[in-house]
């Protein structure tokens, strides 16, 4: 048993995984760019007929992202993260607390960057001196003596060393963000006419009822058009109600939600309501013309027996433009209908009914507001999670740590020392570095 | 009080374009003659396209203004395309002086004309300035944007490092071991590489929260898994999976390099393929 769980940590504690998971989740998540996500199945199988359709459903392939498997890579990663940096830290309190302050000489020799410089004078002499040199050029050395020798010991950058960690550290803040989120939060939309109230939604995935704690009512919705018919603004003025009383009230604007309760209120989108007011002309014999307004279903009399009245109307009615359905009634029977187009007005030629001419003018559309409603408690985390993120790369990346000895040893015989280095990153850089601080201390030294 | 016309913003950012060619010519002399005096007049022109593409970027900007449409020039293609030839030359001339990488000069002018060239000459795009529709009036629009687009401009440059280093490695590789005198070695131009894209994964990463922030500020959901969002995940994955080479298998180098290549496809894709290839919300697609 033990032995099995050995195993799996030692699976999850691999880099190798890491790039084979990520090479996986890259993959997997180019497919869902790829094929549209979330759209009813019929348009599905129309695209790409039933066999394949049934193959691609089968894999949730038209909602990928919240599918079984796709959610399983995404655990294993963040296992992958956690074991990985729970491996790797005590080693780097360690390096924290207890710096190398000496290697085997035979180590030093092995480091790409180093040097045997000469000196004359005494041991004790030239160790002050570097020390002196050292402080000035680069760093105040540590000391520390082997059984062969004095070690001098010069270290930057070790913030650096912590960045990964502080990075992978983010990214389980930011995963516990997202578990909350799904657990506790919900993302839900509701649509209001002007004038309506309810504090029952939807949720965006599953459709599912959620009762609110409280009552939105939309009081008022405007939407403002540029010239170009692209929307300028819309904006709902919201009142919420608690048990029938006012508690909060707000205008709300895309990009400006209302908070209550933990709950957010954004304004999503906008619809057609329908619209409620129609104008139409009656022309008669005589040419005279008589415009009248009605709402959707209203009668008018035009005769002493017959009446007529807006039955249905459509925006854009297979390209025609805004078009009603108009019904003609004897007494209260509907005897005929017919199809009044706003922008060909003389589509009926020269047909009357009861003897008047009729035109649609206009229609005075009213709009619902499409309202966003959405808990998600996670979102501190999250944020939290991405701030600490930056800092990670930023405590990585804005150095790194290098460490260079220098081994003078005991027995003075030939005159040298030793000086070498090695940094985590940027070699190249150290490379210069370490070129320049030996060039300095050959100048420096021997005074 | 001056009027500047929509005719003032567009021409002067034709003229940059045409700037950035004669820039590009200086520093394509400069390598085939290797005279020094023809990199530095390639800087001075490169500098000067920049400075008018900057004047006419301005222009545009106050022109949304007196059209009562007030906001950045980057929100649609033809804004976008012009802004990201403008942070690809801000970077490289920070770069240069910084880091003394003139030769680059040479891709870069290439990349700002070609980005020009197509946002003024290309007849899907659109070089109106368009009014905002209300989604995209917030100012965690402009962080995201301008935080997202210098990201894009480190990968390019470091995309055009690897080319060289790719360049340098080869002619060092096929006669037997000269270097190529007026190109950096290819140690420079390795680590060079690996900087850039160090500042450009930190941008990015910028760039894709600011662009969560956004969205949930505007939708109440910080993540929907838009096509947009994923590639931008993709691109910042890519990239996490490069540096781990780096550190962790001390990947340097030729297959670096390679990688830095492919990695800069994801960027190019990031930005324009998903606009120009599939759907989702961000809007200068339909440009
Ligand atoms: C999106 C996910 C990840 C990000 C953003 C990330 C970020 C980083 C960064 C910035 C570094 C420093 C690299 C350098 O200095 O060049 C690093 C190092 C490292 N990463 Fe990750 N990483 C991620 C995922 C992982 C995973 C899943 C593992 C698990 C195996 C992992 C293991 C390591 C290790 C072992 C190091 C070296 C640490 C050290 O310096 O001691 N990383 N990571």
């Amino acid at each position: 048993m033990d032995k099995i769980i050995d195993k799996i940590w030692r699976f999850f504690s691999s880099v190798k995984l890491a790039i084979v998971l990520i090479l996986i989740i890259i993959a997997t998540a180019i497919i869902g760019t790829v094929v549209q996500q979330g759209l009813p199945d019929e348009l599905y199988m129309k695209h790409y007929g039933m066999t394949v359709f049934h193959i691609m459903n089968a894999f949730d392939l038209f909602d990928m992202y919240h599918s079984w498997w796709f959610e399983l890579l995404l655990m294993m990663f963040i296992v992958n993260v956690i074991v990985c940096t729970w491996e790797r830290l005590p080693a780097i309190f360690k390096m924290f607390s207890n710096p190398k302050l000496k290697l085997p000489v035979e180590q030093l020799h092995a480091f790409k960057e180093k040097d045997t410089i000469p000196y004359t004078g005494s041991r004790e002499t030239l160790i002050k001196n570097l020390q002196q040199k050292l402080k000035e050029i680069y760093k105040n050395p540590i000391r520390d003596d082997s059984k062969e020798g004095d070690f001098l010991y010069l270290e930057k950058g070790r913030i650096a060393r912590f960045g990964p960690y502080v990075t992978h550290i983010s990214l389980i803040i930011i995963f516990i963000g997202v578990l909350v989120g799904s657990f506790f939060g919900f993302d839900s939309y509701l649509n209001l006419v002007p004038g309506e109230s309810s504090n029952i939604v939807r949720t965006v995935r599953g459709n599912n009822k959620i009762v609110l704690p409280f009552s939105i009512k939309c009081n008022t919705f405007n939407v403002e058009f540029y010239n170009s018919g692209i929307p300028k603004a819309y904006k709902s003025d919201l009142s919420i109600l608690s048990d029938g009383t006012l508690v909060a009230r707000k205008v709300i604007d895309v990009n400006k939600p209302l908070k209550y309760k933990g709950i957010t209120i954004y304004q999503a989108s906008y619809g057609q309501a329908g619209a409620s007011d129609f104008t139409l002309s009656l022309t008669d014999a005589q040419t005279r013309e008589n415009d009248i307004s009605l709402n959707l279903n209203q009668m008018y009399h035009v005769g002493d027996d017959t009446s007529i009245a807006v039955l249905d109307y459509a925006q854009n009615y297979q390209g025609f433009g805004p078009t009603v359905l108009l019904g003609v009634y004897k007494g209260t029977k509907l005897i005929n209908t017919g199809i009044y187009l706003q922008k060909y007005p003389d589509f009926h030629g020269a047909e009357r009914v009861d003897g008047y001419k009729i035109r649609f003018i206009k229609a005075d559309e009213s709009f619902y507001t499409g309202l966003q409603v959405a808990k998600d408690p996670g979102v501190p985390y999250v944020a939290t999670g991405a701030i600490v993120l930056i800092l990670g790369l930023i405590m990585s990346f804005f150095s790194y740590r290098r460490r260079i000895w220098i081994f003078i040893p005991d027995d003075a015989s030939n005159h040298t020392f030793v000086i070498a280095g090695v940094a985590d990153r940027n070699k190249y850089s150290f490379e210069m570095e370490f070129e320049k601080i030996v060039q300095e201390i050959k100048k420096g030294v021997n005074i | 009080m001056i009027h500047i016309g929509h005719q003032t913003n567009t021409l002067l950012l034709g003229i940059a374009t045409f700037v950035y060619v004669a820039a590009m010519f200086f520093y394509l002399f400069g390598l085939v003659f290797k005279k020094k005096f023809l990199d530095i007049a390639g800087f001075v022109v490169f500098v000067g396209a920049f400075l008018i593409e900057t004047v006419g970027l301005a222009a545009r900007w106050v022109e949304s203004y007196h059209l009562d449409y007030g906001h950045i020039p980057i929100t649609n293609l033809y804004e976008s395309l012009i802004f990201l030839s403008w942070t690809i030359a801000l970077t490289y001339i920070i770069v240069d002086l910084k880091y003394k990488i003139r030769k680059l000069g040479f891709p870069v002018s290439l990349t700002a004309f070609i980005f020009m060239a197509y946002a003024s000459f290309s007849p899907d795009v659109n070089s109106r300035i368009e009014p905002l529709v209300p989604a995209l009036k917030s100012n965690w629009l402009v962080f995201h944007v301008i935080t997202s687009f210098f990201g894009y401009a480190f990968f390019a440059l470091a995309f055009g490092a690897s080319v060289f280093y790719l360049i340098s490695d080869w002619y060092t590789r096929h006669t037997n071991g000269k270097v190529l005198a007026y190109l950096p070695s290819t140690k420079v131009l390795d680590d060079m590489s690996y900087k850039l894209i160090i500042v450009g994964e930190i941008l990015l990463a910028i760039g894709i929260i600011t662009g969560a922030a956004w969205a949930d500020y505007a939708w109440g959901r910080y993540w929907s898994w838009d096509p947009k969002e994923t590639w931008s995940l993709i691109t910042f994955l890519i990239y996490v999976v490069y540096l781990h080479l780096r550190y962790s298998w001390g990947w340097h180098g030729r297959a670096a390099a390679i990688f830095a290549i492919v990695g800069f496809a994801f960027v190019l894709f990031t930005y324009l393929g998903v606009n120009l290839v599939l759907s989702g919300l961000h809007s200068y697609g339909s440009a």
